[in-house]
């Protein structure tokens, strides 16, 4: 078939496609499935989201278990929101001695009625240099919060979180305000330094968080002794906050909507490898089986009945607690027990076509039986079969979640039955974090919707009328 | 001595309807054959048009897919060219194939749908394996189409079969048979699915491509006014046997058989003056199950000069009158000169 | 003598996705009692859209554009549904529909589905409705015991046979038959035929008979209405289309140059090169005059009305009108 071909009958069946509304409205989630797919490098917050959805250093700086971010808008009370902050002033200076001094500034514009959980600054360097971090807030008042000398620095990511690091100057800055009576009160750890640095100064406030509101600078300078052997770049401030992201965090503090959109792909992987597969493999059985009739077809369907009547879920439960597989593994053995949804109608089907006219007159003309079965029959039946494929990508998504919500799944990747199992295991329902189980189900159930869709409209369209035309 | 390109000797086949397993203990082993075709025996001149006439369950489309070895015979004998074609390995029967081709009478159903003109055509020679460049494949193509006067034949061969007409289809259909230079066409019915006045078009059409490239043509169908203007020879098929065999003009204005005087009868003519005239057929019923053939002359339950020996007398073979008429009624003569006379002194026929 | 059927500037369009096809475009005619009127023409013609409009079931996407179907004298086509299945479809009017034998549904015995049918434009009585399908079996020549019987155990005259019980039981006035004998062999045809004609002067019914074969049309209408793309174009006796003199319009006179004859030896048969008219948009002037080997410039612009040329005969034609 040439291009223009191809062309034609798309056209004719769009033509009809377009008259039914939810066949559209399924293909417009794909589509809107596939342009997140492709775009995921720009879409992802965090964009190692992918590789390093195990790795607990990735997702330090973030809160566990935060309400996604768009909730303050339903509190009275506003959270401070989790963001980073990267566009600092940068100031050079040379001090005596050929010492260069970079001060890098960034402004923090805090609005939240309570108090952030921490700030974090991470910046990198090249060789023997002392770090300084101070916050300056809106009443004036500057705190020297940290000091630290790193030696031998080859690039890596240095970090300063004020929650550890500038403990000792938020009691000392507290004690300025409070006295000992007060503060002999608290319990060793109750109190953050966030929760001082946020505070309004006043007497009272170990007990009760007034929150200053305005613009805070968080000052970093780092002091090149020996400029020409040492640098410092890429410093950044990461605030954690209460709520975070689109879709908040787990409490592994990961950030869920990165995770959803990475799995998206994994989704549509798996429905799409197992059931084009395996409905190829079906449509062919179909075809063979009932082209070839007679014993053939007796031993064929046999078989067909034996695999159609073994319950997939505690075949693969078993085979992923034994192997561990990866999630081609997992399709492979989807794929061997997905065939025979689509075998039964199509050698209906095929039983019908044989008897058609053209079907003898290939005979007469002298063709073979393969010629007759690939050059006829199949082509015939291939558009069945697109809707075929198109009702099985649900069950192959919902099979892959759940073998991983049981714990058994593709430990390299994300996939949303994963997140579901995180989940379940993170007692979420318990913790009333809504934001954990309700996207993930909420995809799942989608994606199906989507498939089942297009199915039943291009089952509608694409179901060979085989008498007329 | 005429060259005889096809032979049929004693031709049968006989069916076995399919039983459950359960009617097959019942049953005690007594089954019944349909007997489709019961011991045929014919020969098809080179270059002739052959016609088969017959109602349905007469065994003309059967004897068609025998011709066609679409299905293998019970027993009896084909001889093909000179070549004893009765049974054939699948070498030979490939070159068979190549020799002999089929018009169906769907002109709808006989072409894949999704296949273009250009494809049907070229299967033939993709089947057969014809070396051939892709030009000279559409050289091929080409001049098929142009036999049977489908042109400009580049704009057919770009369209779907959905595209066409009926009378169109069946030109394709033609020109299918016609692209490996075969020697023999069997066309079954060609025109019983096309308009009337299409008809026409087609049968003329076919005749045409035979005079040109000398072909022979079996020719099957129940429609006895086309089989005049088309056939050279006919054969009456009743029931899985030939009763009446012959030039198609001595049949037609002599029919000897009381089968095929009832055929014609039947025969609606376009004159006028016959609204009000209940037509005396000279038949009575309809046509028993090929499972179940009367004793004696098969015709005999139907035939309205059927007397007791025409029950109980072994079956009539056919016999000669005149130089190639041949006729299965052990009372044709009387029947003739009975009819000629009533006729004259006009009363009824027999009527039912 | 008044009209049974009264067809007037009937309109109907088929409103596809491509356009509107002018399937019946400004017919007119009138049927008798006690007469066969034959419509005849090729496929695509118009013709069983006719018969299913008459009957007032277009078949979607048909639908009625203008014109009046006086049944009786009473326009129905703006009749209410409930009405017309009450009082005309069925008990004025009914139909042997095309290929209706084979449209009869496998898994219910002929008993079943005459019965089926029955109820549908009738209240009955089990009892009464058993016994009046037994009686028009008689009729047709089926033994009673047919109605247990199903549709593959019977031969294709038996079925048909049955369909034609089916049409008559309710004593309908007019019957339209459309291709009652296509799918038939040839003497089965000749019987059915001879029934048709039998039961007709039983009932005193009025048939209107629908087919392509010219042949057939001529042993069994009266008078003929020759359609071509959807409009007639010519009307006339049995005498005046098949006599002697020969019909009046190009497309009927090659029409019958095109059907074959038994007894007539013809070294060619002729035939009509070209197709019919796509519907959606005819040509300007006679929509015949493409394919007409006697047209002439005025048959290329001006559409030739249905005109008498003679008495009772009727031709759209413009070699026959001056003017």
């Amino acid at each position: 078939m040439t291009f223009g071909d191809i062309k034609y009958r798309l056209n004719e069946f769009w033509s009809e496609f377009r008259k039914e509304k939810s066949g559209l409205i399924g293909l417009g989630i794909l589509i809107i499935a596939l342009l997140i797919v492709i775009f995921e490098p720009l879409i992802l917050p965090w964009k190692d989201a992918n590789t390093k959805w195990r790795s607990i250093d990735y997702w330090q700086d973030n809160s566990a278990n935060a309400p996604p971010a768009w909730t303050n808008a339903f509190t009275k009370l506003k959270a401070p929101v989790t963001m980073r902050i990267e566009n600092a002033k940068k100031e050079e200076s040379e001090l005596d001695n050929g010492v260069k001094l970079i001060t890098y500034t960034f402004d923090y514009h805090y609005t939240a009625d309570k108090a952030p959980l921490d700030v974090i600054l991470h910046i990198t360097g090249h060789g023997d240099i002392p770090f300084q971090v101070a916050l300056e807030r809106p009443d004036g008042e500057t705190i020297d919060l940290a000091q630290r000398f790193e030696q031998g620095l080859s690039g890596q990511d240095i970090r300063f979180s004020i929650d550890n690091d500038g403990r000792e100057a938020a009691f000392s800055f507290i004690k300025k305000y409070e006295s000992e009576a007060a503060l002999e009160q608290l319990t060793g750890n109750s109190l953050r330094t966030a929760d001082i640095m946020f505070n309004i100064a006043q007497p009272g406030m170990a007990k009760e968080f007034k929150p200053l509101k305005g613009t805070y600078k968080v000052i970093a300078k780092a002091m090149l002794v020996d400029p020409v052997n040492s640098s410092v770049e890429e410093p950044y401030i990461v605030v954690t906050g209460s709520v975070s992201g689109l879709l908040g965090t787990d409490d592994s503090k990961r950030d869920l909507f990165s995770g959803l959109v990475a799995g998206l792909k994994w989704a549509l992987l798996i429905g799409f490898l197992t059931s084009a597969i395996s409905v190829l493999i079906g449509v062919l059985y179909g075809i063979i089986s009932a082209y070839f009739g007679g014993a053939v077809d007796s031993v064929m369907q046999f078989v067909y009945q034996i695999v159609n009547s073994m319950p997939v879920l505690p075949v693969l439960i078993v085979i992923s607690a034994i192997f561990k597989p990866n999630i081609y593994m997992l399709i492979l053995v989807m794929v061997l027990f997905f065939w025979t949804g689509s075998v039964m109608t199509v050698r209906s089907m095929a039983l019908q076509i044989k008897e058609e006219t053209y079907i003898e007159a290939a005979k007469a003309l002298g063709a073979k039986k393969s010629r007759i079965i690939f050059k006829h029959m199949v082509p015939i039946l291939i558009p069945y079969s697109f809707a075929s494929m198109a009702l099985s990508v649900p069950s192959a998504i919902v099979y892959e979640s759940s073998v991983s919500l049981l714990g058994l799944g593709d430990a390299t990747i994300v996939t949303w039955g994963q997140i579901l199992h995180d989940a379940m295991q993170g007692a979420a329902i318990l913790k009333g974090i809504w934001w954990w189980i309700l996207p993930p189900g909420l995809l799942i159930a989608i994606m199906g919707m989507t498939f089942a869709f297009l199915g039943f409209s291009m089952d509608k369209i694409l179901h060979p009328k085989l008498k007329t035309r | 001595m005429a060259d005889i390109i096809l032979s049929i000797k004693n031709l049968k086949k006989y069916f076995e309807p399919h039983q459950s397993f359960a009617q097959s203990i019942v049953g005690g082993g007594q089954k019944k054959l349909i007997k489709a075709v019961d011991d045929i025996s014919f020969d098809i001149r080179r270059g002739e048009i052959f016609g088969l006439i017959g109602e349905s369950g007469s065994g003309k489309t059967t004897t068609g897919k025998l011709v066609m070895k679409l299905i293998e015979p019970t027993s009896g004998q084909m001889v093909f060219n000179g070549e004893d074609v009765t049974r054939l390995d699948k070498e030979k029967l490939k070159q068979y194939r190549r020799k002999v081709q089929m018009i169906f009478q769907d002109p709808y159903a006989s072409m894949n749908p999704r296949f273009k003109i250009k494809d049907v055509l070229e299967e033939p020679l993709i089947i057969h394996k014809v070396k051939a460049t892709i030009e000279e494949r559409t050289k091929m193509i080409v001049k098929a189409l142009e036999e049977v006067k489908l042109t400009p034949a580049e704009e057919y061969m770009g369209r779907w079969p959905h595209m066409l007409s009926g009378g169109q289809r069946q030109r394709v259909a033609t020109a299918r048979t016609l692209i490996l230079n075969p020697l023999m066409l069997v066309a079954d019915e060609p025109v019983s699915m096309i308009d009337l006045s299409t008809r026409a078009e087609i049968l003329y059409m076919m005749k045409e491509v035979q005079k040109e490239l000398g072909l022979t043509y079996l020719y099957i169908t129940h429609d006895l006014s086309t089989a005049r203007y088309f056939t050279d020879r006919i054969a009456v098929m009743y029931l899985g046997r030939i009763v009446e065999i012959g030039r198609a003009d001595d049949i037609i204005d002599n029919p000897l058989h009381p089968y095929t005087q009832a055929l014609i009868e039947a025969v609606p003519e376009p004159e006028s003056g016959k609204v009000n005239i209940i037509k005396e057929l000279p038949i009575y019923g309809e046509i028993p199950s090929p499972a179940n053939i009367p004793r004696g002359c098969r015709f005999h339950t139907r035939c309205p000069y059927a007397t007791d020996a025409c029950k109980t007398e072994p079956e009539p073979a056919l016999m000669l009158d005149g130089e190639e008429h041949y006729h299965a009624c052990s009372r044709a003569y009387e029947i003739k000169a009975d009819r000629s006379a009533r006729q004259k002194t006009g009363s009824d026929p027999n009527s039912p | 003598m008044k009209s049974l059927l009264k067809v007037e500037n009937l309109q109907m369009h088929y409103f596809t996705s491509k356009g509107a096809v002018r399937a019946i475009d400004n017919i007119s005619f009138e049927l008798m009692p006690g007469e066969t009127i034959g419509l005849v023409g090729e496929s695509g013609c118009g013709k069983t859209s006719l018969g299913t409009a008459i009957l007032r079931m277009p078949t979607p996407p048909g639908r009625y554009v203008g014109g009046k179907i006086f049944v009786d004298g009473v326009d129905v086509i703006p009749m209410p549904e409930k009405e017309v299945r009450k009082n005309i479809r069925w008990q004025k009017i009914s139909m042997v529909f095309q290929g209706a034998m084979n449209c009869l549904t496998p898994v219910y015995t002929i008993g079943h589905q005459m019965m089926e049918t029955l109820n549908e434009h009738a209240d009955m009585s089990r009892a009464d409705a058993d016994s009046l399908i037994k009686e028009y079996l008689g009729y047709v020549g089926l033994p009673p015991e047919i109605m247990g019987r199903y549709p593959h155990e019977l031969s294709g005259g038996m079925k048909q046979r049955a369909v034609i019980a089916t049409a008559l039981f309710l004593k309908p006035e007019i019957v339209i038959l459309d291709e009652p004998t296509t799918a038939l062999d040839v003497i089965v045809q000749a019987q059915i035929i001879n029934l048709l004609k039998k039961l007709k002067k039983q009932f005193n019914l009025s048939f209107m008979f629908i087919t392509h074969d010219l042949a057939l049309e001529a042993e069994v209408s009266d008078r003929i209405c020759v359609m071509y793309a959807g409009k007639i174009v010519e009307f006339g006796t049995n005498e005046q289309i098949y006599g002697k003199q020969g019909p009046a319009h190009p497309y009927t006179e090659r029409l019958l140059a095109a059907t074959p004859r038994l007894f007539k030896k013809v070294d060619k048969l002729h035939f009509i090169p070209g197709t019919p008219p796509d519907l959606i948009a005819p040509p300007k002037g006679c929509r015949f005059s493409p394919r007409c080997n006697k047209a002439f410039g005025r048959c290329f612009e001006e559409e030739p009305s249905l005109v008498e040329i003679e008495p009772g005969h009727m031709a759209a034609c413009w070699l026959h009108q001056r003017g």
